[in-house]
């Protein structure tokens, strides 16, 4: 993989892109593929400053919101722009993953230089405090014996929390009545006690156990945001899912402006005033470069192909 | 519980130089951006947000809340002035407020508004300070069934938009809805009109279509109107200022149900503070004694709408600050805000940061206050200037601009094209008879209904018709009952005794 | 010579265009189809009602009111449009309008060059100032800048 990367960069740098030893020098264009103000675009404007910093040199980085189709007009003004290193745009999972395989997108992840990962949030299994579930295996149990009759908040279906609610149930056959909340509405409707259960990002929950309870996170191991939450993997159920958000160019992008970008953003992502700024806004900051990343789309990419192949999340 | 001495202690920060300098510029900067369609508080909010990484969190907020309060009244400039709705809570400032402006009357509009505007915001922001944590719970109680509800309640406020031709005026609504309805269904996500563009599957953005629909139309009608086209200024009636404040306990009785309606509305997560505006229009239309004159450019409309959309304002950020559950999406971007000063919003944050909080509330109604003085001499003098401007001039300047707002929305050459299709639509709709304001008010709540009703229907997992059975549903059908169909049924009655005697 | 009364043409329209979305509507899943169809059905209903009663109506009166006031100026304002629409695409956002709103200005009628210069340039340095530099918007690239960089 990297060496196909290698060699579509030095194609591209044969295009005739001038040296890029000074990278960079005009303002970077980082397209944000969601509406100015949601998750994704505050964190990106958060850490823009960060990156600049660590790019030096004055470096000026741009945000453009370029919203529409869960996020696949703004990706394809990215696979569109020319390779120069200086548009960029953030990826998020399972959307660049998930979207191709549903047929809306004519462009797959691999058809982009994928830069770094900067955030994962593991999906999460919440409810409403005082609820009748303490656990993962009473909830299942509980819909085992009563199929349909669990109501689960997800958001948009076939996102992150419902595929989430998906795994869960092919794992253990039970059956859970999933419904779509746009936004942050899934969290009200669980605070709310209007479902039963709320699948919802351990970032969108973990500031507010005051009211709610987090049964579980779908991650490999316990997060440092939440460190007495357990994972469903201890509870007995091999369930991992996330949501990730990272960077990625379009194809062919120069590896040095590729190496520059991926060092400075894991060094704003190891600054503690921008890690303050993250834990406050529940945000679990997971820094992965170009190899690593790429390795997990490719895993994730595998799984769902083989989700959709045998039971399609959408009609 | 006492209530005043965390105000007190909040308010001398408050009053430091630059907070109050944040304050006044953020009031600036919001009706400037209010008054170009387009340009939302959200997007200038969420854009300057990264400024005030480094303030102190108090003078961050401080220019939150007066681009945010700015806004919303600077929505009502362009209405009155154009008949372009500057925000999508400011349609219904249109009504009145463009044909008062047509009679020579736009300098007095625009005085009603501005009142009506900082008297809201500061109401709510009053009502932020006593009642934050107790009005929480609505928010919490409402699910999709009762929210449900709320959206019947206000299609069925469309019968004061319908105008006299009632075939006409229905199809209009349905044409909201119809539009409304395009993009990805809400619940199984499945195209629906998209006709295959990428760029229509969230949906048609309310801003682009009201631009279209509004802006455009007028435009295409003056130029067409050769008699006028050329010359003919408009007289602006300026009143002293004073003489409209002392008019003001004729609105009481309009601004209380803007009131209720907008602190109610605002609690409700999902259903805009445009709907509020439509809601207090109709309130307002009943109650006159001559109802007739609205549309036609009676003040009280005004005051309705805009004393609504500002009674929104601070409401909508209770279940925000309370819960972490934004009422708007201005209330989400200033929950980034509060959230990357390390403000988490829940009960701590009344403990831990009381001065801030309630240093914000303040500041919310202080903003409201600022805008008399900042809308009342500055901004409304210069904006009213447009007027001025002869017509085969300001003609090719309000197409400019709606280019421009329209591509703003989403950065999207697609919007623009829309918007010019939505303009000959409305083009034809006037020339033809449809109304305009059934169509708004279908687009805004269409969806809202249509997709709590499937999540209601989702919900009833044990088949107990929560629809019906819910306590807050009973009694919101209960007041359906009385409101809507009960006084026309009365009024039957009573005109058939008429007759009989 | 006898025409057509408007209502007639909007409301056959609407019918038929509504009937177009039903029998699209037909295609989409069991829940989703739903809604369309209680706005369709009736628009359908409503569009032949208005046509039968405009038609009706001329009967009567024997009126055709007139749907364009002034076809030419209609025409070229619309046309404008579309041509400003078309040139925002190649020509960036500042340079479209600093070429339309004189162009239409003086084809409406208006021929004092003062006021024209004066209106446009402030229109243009507010969208500079309001647009791009408080609020960062980008704009459709200037064709300037495009042919001066790379």
């Amino acid at each position: 993989m990297k060496r196909i990367t290698a060699s579509l960069a030095a194609i591209g740098l044969l295009a005739g892109t001038a040296a890029l030893a000074d990278y960079p020098e005009k303002p970077i264009t980082i397209v944000v593929p969601y509406g100015a103000g949601g998750g994704s675009d505050i964190m990106v404007r958060t850490v823009a400053p960060y990156i600049e910093k660590y790019l030096g040199d004055g470096a000026s980085i741009v945000v453009e919101n370029r919203t529409g189709a869960s996020g696949i007009i703004g990706w394809q003004a990215v696979h569109d722009a020319r390779p120069d290193g200086y548009t960029i745009g953030v990826i998020t999972t399972p959307s660049i993953v998930t979207k191709p395989i549903e047929g809306k997108a004519e462009f797959t992840w691999q058809d982009f230089t994928i830069i770094a990962n900067m955030v994962t949030d593991p999906a999460a299994l919440n409810v409403k405090k005082g609820s009748q579930f303490k656990d993962i295996a009473g909830l299942v149990d509980y819909a085992k014996e009563n199929p349909k009759v669990v109501t689960m908040a997800t958001g948009n279906f076939g996102g992150d929390d419902h595929l989430a609610g998906l795994q869960l149930e092919k794992l253990t056959g039970a059956e859970f009545t999933f419904v779509p909340f746009p936004g942050v509405a899934a969290r009200n409707a669980t605070m709310g006690g209007h479902v039963a259960v709320g699948s919802f990002n351990l970032g969108e929950a973990v500031n507010y156990q005051d009211s709610i309870d987090i049964l579980g996170i779908m991650a490999d191991k316990r997060s440092d945001l939440a460190p007495e939450v357990p994972t469903l993997k201890e509870q007995g159920f091999d369930v991992v899912a996330s949501s990730q958000r990272g960077f990625a160019g379009p194809k062919g992008m120069p590896d040095e402006a590729v190496e520059k970008l991926s060092a400075a953003i894991a060094q704003a992502v190891n600054d503690p005033d921008f890690r303050k700024d993250a834990q406050n806004q529940g945000v679990v900051l997971d820094f992965a470069d170009s190899a690593d990343f790429t390795a997990q789309l490719d895993a994730f990419d595998k799984a769902m192909r083989k989700i959709w192949a045998e039971s399609p999340w959408l009609e | 519980m006492d209530l005043f001495s965390p105000l007190l202690d909040a308010l001398p920060a408050v009053l430091t130089f630059p907070n109050l300098l944040a304050m006044v510029g953020g009031v600036l900067v919001g009706i400037v951006v209010g008054s170009l369609p387009g340009l939302t508080a959200t997007m200038s909010i969420a854009v300057l947000l990264p400024l005030t990484f480094t303030m102190d969190p108090l003078v961050a907020l401080g220019m939150m809340a007066g681009i945010y309060n700015g806004a919303m009244y600077g929505g009502a400039i362009p209405a009155i002035l154009l008949r372009i709705p500057g925000t999508p809570a400011a349609i219904v400032t249109t009504f009145d407020g463009y044909p008062l402006a047509q009679q020579g009357r736009a300098g007095y509009a625009l005085q009603i508004a501005l009142l009506s505007s900082a008297f809201g915001g500061m109401m709510s922001a009053i009502a932020m300070m006593v009642l934050a944590p107790p009005l929480s719970l609505v928010t919490l109680a409402f699910g999709p069934p009762e929210v449900f509800w709320v959206g019947i309640f206000g299609m069925a406020a469309v019968a004061v938009f319908l105008g006299e031709d009632l075939p006409k005026g229905l199809l209009s609504a349905l044409i909201g809805l119809f539009i409304g309805m395009i993009g990805l269904d809400p619940v199984m996500s499945t195209d629906r009109f998209t006709f295959g563009q990428l760029e229509l599957e969230s949906g048609i953005d309310i801003v682009v279509l009201m631009v279209g629909l509004y802006a455009i139309p007028p435009c295409l009608e003056m130029a067409e109107d050769t008699a006028r086209a050329v010359g003919a200024r408009i007289r602006l009636d300026f009143q002293p200022f004073l003489k409209t404040i002392r008019e003001i306990p004729r609105y009481f009785r309009i601004w209380s149900w803007a009131y209720f309606y907008g602190i109610f509305v605002g609690l409700l997560p999902g259903a805009s503070g445009s709907f509020v505006s439509f809601l207090a229009y109709e309130r307002a239309k009943r109650m006159s004694k001559d109802p007739e004159s609205f549309g036609k450019g009676n003040p009280e409309g005004i005051a309705a709408s805009e004393f609504g959309n500002n009674a929104d304002n601070a409401a909508a950020l209770i279940p925000t600050v309370t819960l972490g559950i934004p009422g708007s999406s201005v209330a989400a971007v200033i929950m980034g805000g509060l959230l990357v000063h390390g403000l988490q919003p829940g009960p701590d944050l009344f403990r831990n940061s009381a001065d801030i909080i309630y240093g914000f509330m303040i500041q919310m109604f202080l903003t409201s206050l600022i805008l008399i003085p900042l809308g009342g001499s500055f901004a409304t003098n210069l904006f009213a200037q447009v007027l001025r401007i002869p017509r085969p001039l300001l003609i090719p300047l309000i197409i400019c601009l709606s280019i421009v707002g329209a591509y703003c929305v989403q950065n999207s050459l697609f919007d623009v094209w829309l918007m010019f299709g939505f303009g000959l639509l409305g083009y034809v709709m006037s020339k033809t008879g449809l109304p305009l304001a059934p169509v708004a008010l279908g687009v805004i709540l269409g969806p809202l209904i249509e997709s709590n009703l499937r999540l209601s229907l989702l919900l009833d997992v044990r088949n107990e018709h929560i629809l019906f059975t819910r306590p807050i549903c009973m009694v919101l059908i209960a007041l359906l009952v009385l409101t809507t169909v009960l006084p026309p049924v009365w009024k039957h009655i009573r005109a058939r005794r008429a007759r009989a005697a | 010579m006898k025409s057509i009364h408007n209502d007639v043409v909007l409301g056959t329209g609407v019918a038929v265009l509504a009937a177009l979305g039903i029998h699209r509507a037909l295609g989409f899943g069991a829940d989703a189809r739903v809604f369309p169809l209680l706005v369709l059905v009736p628009a359908v209903l409503l569009g032949l009602v208005i046509a039968v009663r405009g038609h009706l109506k001329q009967r009567r009166t024997g009126e055709t009111p007139d749907f364009f006031a002034s076809p030419g100026r209609f025409a070229l304002v619309a046309g404008g449009t579309a041509l400003a629409l078309i040139g925002l695409r190649y020509l960036g956002f500042l340079t479209t309008s600093a070429v339309t709103i004189p162009v239409l200005a003086v084809a409406l009628g208006y021929r004092r060059p003062l006021p024209i210069l004066a209106t446009t340039a402030g229109f243009l340095a507010m969208v500079y100032i309001v647009f791009i530099q408080i609020l960062s918007r980008p704009l459709p690239a200037e064709i300037w800048t495009r042919l001066g960089g790379s």
